[in-house]
């Protein structure tokens, strides 16, 4: 592998990271949903660092080019990142759905319960008090 | 035995502003002890003020959910206010009111727990278009062969259930309400599920939502949903 390509991976796993960091700590993005993001990001700079292990990966799932291998690598943590949170969106259109079912029949209990209401005497006004 | 049980009757709407005041005045008429909840998907015509007007329970549900969403309130609140059985019926005059009592009947009998209504059985003569008849036929066949029974009118929304199917409905948030998947789900879950001829008007207002295109994406969907909902544990049995 290149000493450019390299640079280059090193380099963009290491802005990765950084950029998560930094909207975790600027509270744009909760840590429970970074974790897999730094995991990636993590792989993808242990691999870029550690050519001979890449080697060894490389060969074992038969790429014999080694920039290849590493784009592979990239590959496969982002189609599992995507996953993730398409588990994610379900888990909240769900969550989202029983809300606005529950806020639906308790407008209507809440309607019905105005309706019952009287009002109790006066209310007093303030600017005269 | 009709007085012992607490009925409600479930209009999901959505812009049916000529027909249902008919509906609700038929369902009326024939039932006049149950309770009528309309559940209105932010209808931009009056459907929601006319049936204010009669004097239903409305509940106010975003377009977004669709009409299984609808249904699914509906489900939930009944299951709220646990009544004892709940009868479905369309907001666009399809379903004839005085159909109702031969829909209620096997489950008044205890001999199902959902009844449901098919216009394929019986004398009904109703014609729909090429692209609905072939979906309905097709979804037919599928949960046929899939639950060993046959079901004639797969996608009929003219159905009766009683309280159990109710609590079983209301909980299982998991899968956005289609017929289509619900009859393989309860099935599945172990429950009795009747049809019985009907005979069904044509719309009479508005026009379907039944394209050609739509249909083949209903047809897409709806037999993946059908073959995942294969897959899904028998866990959601409630006893």
């Amino acid at each position: 592998m290149s000493l450019q390509i390299r640079l280059m991976a090193i380099l963009a796993s290491c802005v990765m990271l950084i950029i998560v960091v930094d909207l975790i700590r600027r509270e744009k993005l909760r840590a429970q949903y970074s974790l897999f993001w730094l995991l990636v990001g993590f792989i993808f700079l242990i691999f870029s660092l550690w050519t001979n292990l890449l080697n060894l990966v490389a060969r074992i799932i038969g790429i014999y080019t080694l920039p290849n291998a590493l784009f592979f690598i990239g590959f496969v943590g982002t189609v599992v990142i995507l996953l993730h949170f398409s588990v994610i969106i379900s888990t909240l259109s769900i969550e989202n759905k029983k809300l606005v079912e529950r806020l639906s029949i308790l407008s209507w209990r809440v309607e019905e319960l105005e309706k019952g209401t009287k009002p109790r005497g006066k209310r007093k006004n303030k600017s005269n008090s | 035995m009709l007085n012992e049980n607490k009925i409600m009757v479930l209009i999901p709407t959505y812009n049916e502003e000529k027909s249902i005041g008919g509906v609700i005045r038929g369902v009326r008429e024939i039932l006049p002890q149950v309770d009528i909840v309309v559940v209105d998907g932010e209808s931009s015509d009056s459907t929601e003020e006319i049936a204010r007007k009669l004097e239903v329970i409305i509940l106010k549900v975003p377009h977004s959910l669709g009409i299984g969403g609808g249904v699914e309130t509906g489900f939930s609140f009944a299951d709220l206010r646990r009544y004892d059985m709940v009868v479905r019926v369309d907001g666009d005059g399809q379903h004839s009111p005085d159909q109702i009592p031969r829909l209620m009947q096997p489950i008044l009998n205890g001999e199902a727990d959902v009844a449901i209504g098919s216009r394929y059985i019986g004398a009904g003569d109703y014609k729909a278009s090429l692209s609905r008849t072939l979906s309905i036929k097709l979804f037919s066949l599928i949960i046929s062969a899939i639950i060993r029974q046959k079901i004639t009118d797969a996608t009929s929304g003219f159905q009766v259930v009683n309280g159990r199917v109710i609590e079983f409905l209301s909980r299982s948030y998991f899968f956005d309400y289609s017929e289509v998947e619900a009859i393989v789900l309860l099935r599945k879950a172990g429950f009795k599920i009747l049809e019985i001829p009907v005979i069904m008007e044509k719309r009479t207002q508005g026009s379907s939502s039944f394209t050609f295109v739509r249909a083949f994406y209903y047809i897409f969907t709806g037999v993946l949903l059908l073959l995942i909902s294969l897959l899904k544990g028998k866990t959601l049995r409630r006893d």
